[in-house]
């Protein structure tokens, strides 16, 4: 090759790469599918003389798109009466089934709607609370607690509801989006308290799932506030407990369960990563575990106490099971609790409405 | 003489057959051409001497610059620019010029791309004038001059990127978290919304923002590189101002360093909106980044909209998006660690993807060390949200990304061929003797 074609080829392809940092962004135009929350609630509340109304229907989005329409007609059928035997009335639309399951959740219902299948429909519920029922901010983060949203403030609500008047009432209508999958079906009270931890919607998805044949001698005895799930175990005149509660903690924390339980026998708590014999790591529901048989140290001639549990985090809860009482029942019990936490698992809660209906 | 001509013919570095330099040219050579002249200068050694000192410094520049300033400001100011302003302060930094503290003037100075510009203009224009056509040293300097492109299309055209999905969730864009964008959306179709995108680069204190897509002028006020949102005691209730604006004030913040993991800057601004081609002003409003945050990400609590001409346009300051023609959903995130421990082990992300136009849908494992490749695009799993529900995977795309690895292989095998050359040479003369 001759020098000059060399040097015109060079320079052109030097200049080729000088030529781009020339360009300037410029504004654009473009287009996207909405994105929007899977689910949808609009309410109404109707302020009566002695109590306030509330009118609900929650579901998917989809859903409740389609029944939009039908929805505020219905509302705007409400009058209020002022009667004592029939305070309200309403036209109900022809595609509506009456649901005459009146108590969810220990919330006494006025009346319910089904539309659509049993299965993936939606309802409209209707329910009533004495005096003003709380603030319309109030009711209105209660709804968007049940959605999964964060609280809004004084500032916020008037950018959030509308008011219409139905009959001569000024009514506040609500039309919320989320993601949490709130329905008003009635859902098992154990599946409920373990969406109770806390309001974001993938804690609220999961469900705990174990053989309900449990081992001789394993009762299941009533739960407060503070367990999921409580069982009694009885070996002659010796009884110990088992005990299962979630608790909204980040995975990193759930070795403060395995501390907590150190704390309870009189032990030291132990550091974060630190290692010590009694705890171990084990596979549960396929779930990296911790798993400790902690026992209390002789103290005089009282009875040693023990503890076999273990610690799952999962999906934004750390469930812990806890085998807790005299060391020879513990000793005895280890390996029902073994094949108990071989049952474990999770799945999918279908709906995680907390009883706040209406 | 003759003897140090012969010993530079021989060496690669010597001049060409057809030039002679004007050390060796005769006196009775005519003027010189002043074009021949410029390209002898820039194939002059002497310029790649000059430029790799300028480059040294810069690079000393940019390191004490980037004790105050964000990583990424620093590369993209000093680094990928042709010409950076440095302000005296940054020379503060080191122990004679401690009294430079404070002072505001700046003196200009060659940036990356110039010095990387010129020196592969040298090298080019060397190839072209001086060297002489050797194999090793061609396919050296051919290594080399990859090596600065590449450097050049990772700065113009790479984008890193990042992608959150929560389990059970698809993603289909993903975000730039170093590049804001401003923009305007109609919401009014149900099904679609139709963006109109800002750049950054049109986003600074005191622009006018026009253009025919827009549904208003958009007038800047502030703009900050970094900023908080500061909740206001007494919120405000004047028609004039809408959106987060009633109830948030903005806060400059000095840009973070970039060198810590979850260190970003959020960038926000305060904006009027006016009637197209009018001082009509239809309202003042704040934006920024942070309200993309969880805390603040559902922007209907605080509707940053307004209605012109019956359509409803929502305003938002938003991490540049990038939207993909597939799908990536999230089947799980795992965390797994040490027995016993809450040291990680390994983070992995079970995902699918989906690309309908392409009929694929396979579901892939992403996890440290084992990215994911597709469609130009490297998937890495990067991050995780605190309850492990949601994963962060970087999106990274480089044209040049092979770029690096064939230059480095040239250079080697320029460097193997050119002194196996030399010694074949040695070896010859020793065994004549």
């Amino acid at each position: 090759m001759s020098n000059r074609p060399r040097r015109s080829l060079l320079l052109i392809l030097l200049a080729s790469f000088l030529l781009p940092g020339c360009a300037e962004e410029e504004i654009s135009e473009y287009q996207v599918e909405k994105a929007l929350p899977p689910y949808r609630l609009l309410a109404a509340i109707f302020p009566d003389t002695d109590r306030t109304w509330f009118i609900r229907m929650v579901g998917p989005r989809v859903e409740i798109g389609r029944s939009r329409a039908t929805f505020d007609q219905f509302v705007e059928s409400i009058r209020l009466t002022g009667k004592v035997d029939e305070p309200i009335t309403w036209t109900r639309p022809s595609a509506w089934k009456k649901n005459d399951d009146l108590s969810v959740g220990g919330i006494r219902r006025y009346a319910a709607f089904r539309i659509g299948s049993q299965d993936d429909g939606v309802e409209v519920v209707i329910t009533s609370l004495r005096g003003s029922g709380g603030s319309i901010l109030a009711n209105v983060n209660r709804y968007r607690g049940q959605l999964g949203l964060q609280p809004i403030g004084k500032v916020e609500l008037s950018q959030t509801v509308e008011k219409q008047d139905v009959n001569g009432v000024e009514v506040t209508r609500i039309d919320l989006r989320g993601d949490k999958p709130t329905s008003s079906m009635p859902m098992p009270r154990r599946a409920t308290r373990a969406s109770s931890g806390g309001n974001q919607s993938n804690r609220a998805r999961m469900r705990l799932i174990f053989d309900k044949n449990l081992p001789e001698g394993w009762t299941e005895r009533p739960t407060g506030r503070e367990f999921h799930y409580a069982f009694a175990i009885k070996q002659g005149e010796d009884v110990a407990s088992f005990s299962i509660t979630p608790q909204v903690m980040v995975a990193q924390e759930a070795y403060q369960i395995i501390n907590s339980w150190r704390q309870q026998l009189g032990l030291q708590p132990l550091g974060n990563g630190q290692t010590q014999d009694g705890v171990e790591f084990r596979k549960y529901a396929s779930r990296d575990s911790w798993y400790a048989h902690i026992e209390e140290p002789q103290v005089g001639d009282r009875e040693r106490k023990a503890i076999v549990g273990a610690v799952l985090p999962r999906r934004g809860l750390v469930w812990s099971f806890r085998l807790h009482g005299p060391t020879d029942i513990v000793a005895a019990q280890r390996a029902n609790f073994d094949a108990f936490m071989d049952t474990v698992r999770f799945q999918p809660a279908v709906a995680t409405s907390e009883g706040s209906d209406g | 003489m003759a003897e140090a001509t012969e010993t530079m013919e021989k060496d690669s570095f010597g001049p060409a057959k057809d030039f002679k330099s004007p050390r060796t040219a005769g006196p009775a050579q005519p003027s010189p051409n002043p074009v021949r002249l410029f390209f002898e200068g820039l194939a002059s050694l002497r310029l790649t001497v000059i430029m790799l000192f300028l480059g040294v410094l810069l690079v000393w520049f940019g390191s004490l610059a980037q004790v105050k300033g964000g990583i990424w400001h620093i590369i993209s100011d000093y680094f990928r620019s042709f010409i950076v302003w440095i302000p005296l302060d940054v020379l503060s930094n080191v122990l004679p010029f401690k009294w430079l503290a404070g002072v505001e003037t700046k003196f200009p100075y060659p940036g990356g791309w110039l010095i990387g510009a010129i020196l592969l203009a040298n090298l080019l224009t060397a190839h072209a004038l001086r060297f002489r056509l050797r194999f090793g040293i061609l396919m050296l300097h051919s290594g080399l001059v990859v090596l600065l492109i590449s450097e050049f299309v990772t700065g113009m055209y790479a984008v890193e990127m990042k992608m959150e999905i929560d389990e059970g969730s698809s993603a289909s864009f993903a975000y730039d978290e170093r590049t804001p964008e401003l923009v305007v959306i109609d919401v009014t179709d149900p099904e679609q919304n139709r963006v109109v995108a800002i750049p950054a680069s049109k986003i600074y204190p005191g622009a006018l923002i026009q253009d025919e897509q827009l549904p208003f002028d958009i007038q800047v006020n502030e703009f900050f590189d970094n900023s908080a949102l500061v909740r206001r005691s007494v919120p405000l209730n004047s028609l004039g101002q809408f959106g987060t604006l009633r109830s948030y004030k903005l806060e400059e913040r000095p840009v973070v360093s970039g060198t810590q993991m979850n260190d970003m800057d959020y960038p926000g601004a305060l904006l009027s909106l006016k009637k197209k081609d009018s001082d009509t002003k239809l309202g003042d409003l704040l934006v920024s980044c942070q309200l993309g945050l969880p805390r603040f990400r559902e922007w209907n609590v605080i509707p940053q909209k307004k209605t012109v001409g019956g359509k409803e346009y929502h305003i938002h300051l938003r991490f540049k998006r990038y939207y993909k023609p597939y799908r990536v959903h999230l089947i799980d995130f795992k965390f797994d660690r040490y027995p016993g421990t809450t040291t990680a082990k390994n983070y992995s992300s079970l995902i699918r993807m989906i690309d309908s136009a392409k009929d694929v849908d396979r579901e892939v494992l992403i996890r440290m060390n084992h990215p994911l490749r597709y469609e130009g695009e490297t998937f890495y799993q990067s991050s995780f949200k605190p309850n492990e529900t949601r994963t962060v995977l970087a999106v990274v795309r480089n044209p040049g990304w092979l770029m690096p690895y064939i230059s480095c292989t040239m250079v080697s095998i320029g460097l193997l061929v050119h002194f196996s050359q030399s010694l074949a040479r040695f070896l010859r003369r020793e065994l004549s003797k």
